[in-house]
Parts: C-alpha cells; structure tokens; sequence
C-alpha cells in the first residue's frame, strides 16, 4: 500500500515536470513495457524504439492522467496502442520476415529472443523456443496483445480489460481463442519441421 | 462435454478465471479424455516458456529515453521550491524580503500604490532611453506591451483573437474599468509610449524610494513587472482587476480555446506565490512557460490549460479526493506591504510557497504571480 502511495507522489511529482522522477518510473517500468514490445513487434530493435516512443508518450502526456486506473494499466496501454499503430503502419510497407537463411541456403526461423537462456528455459530446446516465438509473431497484433499482456507482463483479466476496454469475459474468450490460434501456429510449424525429417 | 467444446475452460483453467460449475465440468471430461489432459499440458508448456523468455531492454535504453526527455524538460517548469510553512512564517517572510532587497526591487511607501510604481518605471526608463536609438524605442514599445498585458489594462484593440473568457486573461483583459489615475493609466498604444517617450509621465511623489538616475536601475532591460492587485490597496477607486479562474477541464467547462498569440510572450523569470489552504502543494497546478510560438498542439497535447498572460500556462491538476482545486491568479508586486499582508493573512491559516527558476538570480524583470488556490469536493464544484 505504501508502496502505490510512494508511487503516487512520483508520479505526481514527474506530472509537474520531474525528469528524475520520471527516470524512477522508467526504471521500473521499462523491463515489462519492453517485453510487451518484443512480443508485439518481434524484433529487439523495433522492440526498442517503441519502448522509447511509449515513455516519450507518457512523460507528455502524464500530465493527463487522472488516476482514475493504476499507472501501469495507464502505461500498458498507451504501449499497447503505440505498438498497434507501428504495426499497422508495418502494414502499409513492405515486411521483413522472420525467417532467414541458414549457410546450406535452408529457410530458419529468426529467433528473435535476445537473452541468454534461463535454468527453466535451458530445459526446453531451443527449437521450441524459436518455434514459439515465430507462432506468436503469426498470430494476428490484437491476439499476440493479449497473450503477451496475460502470460508475459501477468496480468490479471481486469487488468487486461481495463486497458483494452474491453469486459473481462471478453478477456477470457479472446485469450482462449488466442491460445488455440496459438496452438494451431505450432502444430503447422512442427508440421512443417517434421516434413523433411519424415522423408528422410 | 465435446473436446471441441472444452478450449474456452482450458484456457480459463490457465489463467484461474473459469467458475466452480466451469472447472467442475473440465475436470469431469479431463478424467476421461487423455487427449485434452495432453492438450492442457501442451498449453501449460507453452505458457511457461513464454513466461520465461523475459529478455532485459539494451542497458543504454533508459539513458537514451531520458536524454530525450531533459531534452524536452528545457522548457522550464517548476525550479527551485521554497515550502514555507505557517510555523516558519516570520523566517520565510524575512528571507523572501532579503531575496527582495538583493534582488533591487525598490519598495514603494505604504500610501504608494505599485500599479502607481510601475508606470512611474515605465515612463523613467523611457525617459531614459534615447528615443533615437531603435533598439531602446523598441524596448520601451515591448516593456509597455508586457506591462499592458500583465496589469490586464483595458485595450479593446488588444490584437488576439481569443474569445473564452480565461483566454481574455492571457491577450485582451475583459472590459474592466482602467486604471484610475493619469499615472497609472498605461499608454494606449505601443507607438504612442515609442513617440511620446521623450516626456515621461509625471511620477508619482510616493514613489521615489528608488533613484531614477541610478544606472545600475534603469539598464535598458524591462524594468520590475508590477501590480495588478495590492493586496492591501487603499484607493477604493481601484477597480479590483480581472481574477482569472479555471477549475479543470469537464464537459461542461471546456477548456479555453487556444488562439494565436500576437504579443510578445513572457519572458525571463517568473515567480509563482501560491496561496492554498492545502499543505499538498505539489501537484495542485501543473506550470508551464512556453514561448506563446510554440504552444502548438504538439506541445500542449490535448490538456490545454488557463493561458495567463502570453505564454504562460496553468492548469489545476486533479486530485485523487475526489475535489476540485481551482486556481485564482493575479499579478503582484513584491514590495514590502503585499509581502507582509500576505504572510499575515496566511499565518494559521494558509500555506505560502514560493516557486521560483532555478535561474533567478534577481526579481528585477520578474513576473510575479499570485495563485490563490482553493480546494472544493467535487459534488459542489460548479
């Protein structure tokens, strides 16, 4: 409880003009606000620049915050939005894929995860890795939002529907059907994986 | 229940959102279904994976993202902040006054009105300036155009196509009766103070507790921005100026229509003195100075905020109680008499606090404003 007043007064405080107490929200915002643009956009780069255009957004714009949601529900969105308007202006040029040749000329999935692994993920292959991240950058912006926003940022339903506008039994079937597009992505891609293995 | 018909409770499953009836139903048919309870952990490992691929941003992000945004914060806001507190008052009282002292702000006798003052400035300076030189005719005709917009003197010609009446704060004063004496009237037109300069209007006798022929005084820069309200003016004839107020944007205030700024906007310091009965200064107004240029839309966003002067912004911030604060703003001068009826008025029962730049470094060519803030709930906010 403390915790969200402290934050109130920072906000506040960035609100009226505070760089260095904007600087405290960036920092603790940042890390979440990024992985919500590596997944929307799918590229560490892209991923980048729409975290700066994100907080650039709020630091003008905070001023306009009325409090009437938390600050993060706020942030979230306003990220949300910004990715959304890139990828539909994505749309209007031509796209780079995600896949990239190999040396023996082989089309593979770009992997667009930047991080050294984690113990948990050393235990999935790095196969699946890729395979999951190239599912999800199939899937439509608004199904990859909402997966991203519950599994990645964890995010509970009300929250999620709160930035989306959404009620949140919306949420739930939109996840659900976000979930079996999902799955459906994979099966095609482990489909076409096992193709060459199974002529072999 | 249909394996097709399961998806919506697996996925709810995930996220614990399904009811008990729901996560009844699933566990029935996952007892009796090895492909779903296949598909559950299938979706479970997904989620995990996904979870678990938080990558960290480039360590240089932040460092970017903030040099943009000090880039931006040049524009200033608030400076330094003085909270003085009731309790402190005398000290505070005292050191404003030595701020005011060192500052060479001269302080007009008690029986001498400031407005009285400022005009006797204006005209000493013109007097001063060589009305040959361009540059100090031009000084004079802008001096004037500044003084005119901050006292809000009556110029119906006033050159700005505002129309609310928060807007006719910043450019064209409202029809108020001007200033009643010869010596406090400003001058009509700009041209007129540029051309008649050579014969200064008459000062006032109660106002030479400062030495017009001191040229450390009337450098040829603005002389000291005065009055628009003494708090303790004698002169019953003095039409109280124009208060200029805006408790927030609703549907039913909307906010003031922006319109292009022909007057040369506020420059150099400006020293706020916020008057609240609040102790939560910060946040009750969000104080912004921007060259009136480039108020665009791109600057402002789409809070638009109470246009005091030219250029000058400011805006009630919202509260999280739910009340409304709203903001009452006039010009003061810093002389003695206000200075000190202003702290009495607040002992015990105001907060005074003082903004002023960082890069204040004297009140001569300050625009002073007093904000007067007064916090309402909401339900009566009219």
């Amino acid at each position: 409880m403390s915790n969200i007043i402290e934050e109130k007064k920072i906000i506040k405080k960035a609100a009226a003009g505070s760089a260095d107490a904007f600087e405290q929200l960036l920092l603790k915002y940042q890390t979440p606000i990024y992985n919500l643009c590596l997944r929307m956009t799918g590229n560490p780069e892209d991923a980048a620049d729409m975290t700066q255009e994100a907080f650039l957004k709020a630091w003008r714009s905070l001023s306009s915050f009325q409090f009437e949601s938390s600050f993060s529900t706020w942030l979230y969105r306003l990220t949300t939005n910004t990715c959304l308007d890139y990828l539909r202006s994505l749309k209007r040029r031509p796209q780079c894929s995600l896949t990239v040749e190999d040396d023996e000329g082989e089309e593979q999935v770009l992997d667009v995860t930047d991080e050294a692994p984690t113990p948990e993920e050393a235990l999935l292959s790095a196969e699946e890795r890729s395979q999951l991240v190239h599912a999800l950058s199939q899937l439509e912006a608004s199904q990859r939002q909402i997966i991203t926003l519950r599994v990645v940022n964890d995010l509970s339903y009300a929250e999620i529907a709160e930035i989306l506008d959404v009620k949140e039994g919306t949420v739930k079937s939109r996840l659900a059907r976000a979930r079996d597009n999902l799955r459906k992505k994979l099966l095609q891609i482990g489909n076409k994986s096992e193709l060459p293995a199974s002529n072999r | 229940m249909k394996c097709n018909q399961i998806f919506p409770l697996l996925s709810g499953h995930l996220d614990g959102a399904n009811s008990e009836i729901e996560e009844r139903r699933l566990q029935q048919h996952l007892k009796t279904c090895r492909h779903c309870r296949e598909l559950l952990a299938r979706l479970e490992e997904n989620d995990a994976l996904l979870a678990s691929q938080e990558a960290q941003p480039p360590v240089d992000l932040a460092a970017r993202i903030m040099s943009q945004i000090r880039r931006e914060e040049k524009k200033p806001r608030f400076g330094k902040r003085f909270l003085i507190s009731t309790a402190a008052t005398g000290l505070a009282a005292a050191a404003l006054l030595a701020f005011v002292v060192w500052g060479n702000v001269s302080l007009p006798k008690t029986d001498g009105s400031a407005m009285e003052k400022a005009s006797y400035d204006l005209a000493a300076e013109a007097a001063c300036n060589d009305v040959s030189d361009p540059a100090a005719t031009n000084a004079v005709s802008e001096n004037t155009v500044l003084s005119d917009t901050l006292t809000s003197a009556s110029d119906p010609s006033g050159g700005a196509d505002l129309n609310t009446p928060a807007d006719s704060g910043q450019l064209n004063a409202p029809e108020t009766e001007p200033a009643p004496t010869q010596a406090m009237q400003p001058t009509e037109k700009n041209s007129a103070v540029a051309a008649d300069s050579s014969e200064p209007t008459e000062p006032a006798e109660d106002t030479t507790a400062v030495d017009p022929t001191q040229d450390t005084y009337f450098e040829p820069s603005p002389p000291p921005l005065a009055y628009l309200q003494n708090g303790n003016a004698t002169d019953e004839t003095v039409e109280p100026p124009p208060m200029y107020t805006y408790s927030g944007q609703t549907d039913e205030n909307p906010p003031p229509k922006r319109g292009t700024a022909k007057q040369k906007p506020v420059e150099g310091p400006v020293l706020v003195i916020w008057k609240t009965d609040t102790a939560e200064i910060a946040g009750l107004a969000d104080f912004t100075l921007f060259p009136a240029e480039t108020a665009s839309a791109d600057v402002l966003g789409d809070n638009l905020y109470t246009r005091m002067n030219n250029g000058l912004f400011l805006r009630p911030l919202p509260r999280d109680d739910g009340q409304e604060a709203s903001l009452a703003v006039t010009t003061c001068t810093v002389d003695y008499e206000t200075l000190t009826a202003l702290f009495d008025e607040c002992a015990g029962t105001y907060e005074l606090c003082v903004y002023y730049p960082a890069s204040i470094k004297s009140l001569e060519n300050c625009t002073v404003l007093l904000v007067e803030v007064s916090v309402k709930p909401a339900d009566k906010a009219e």
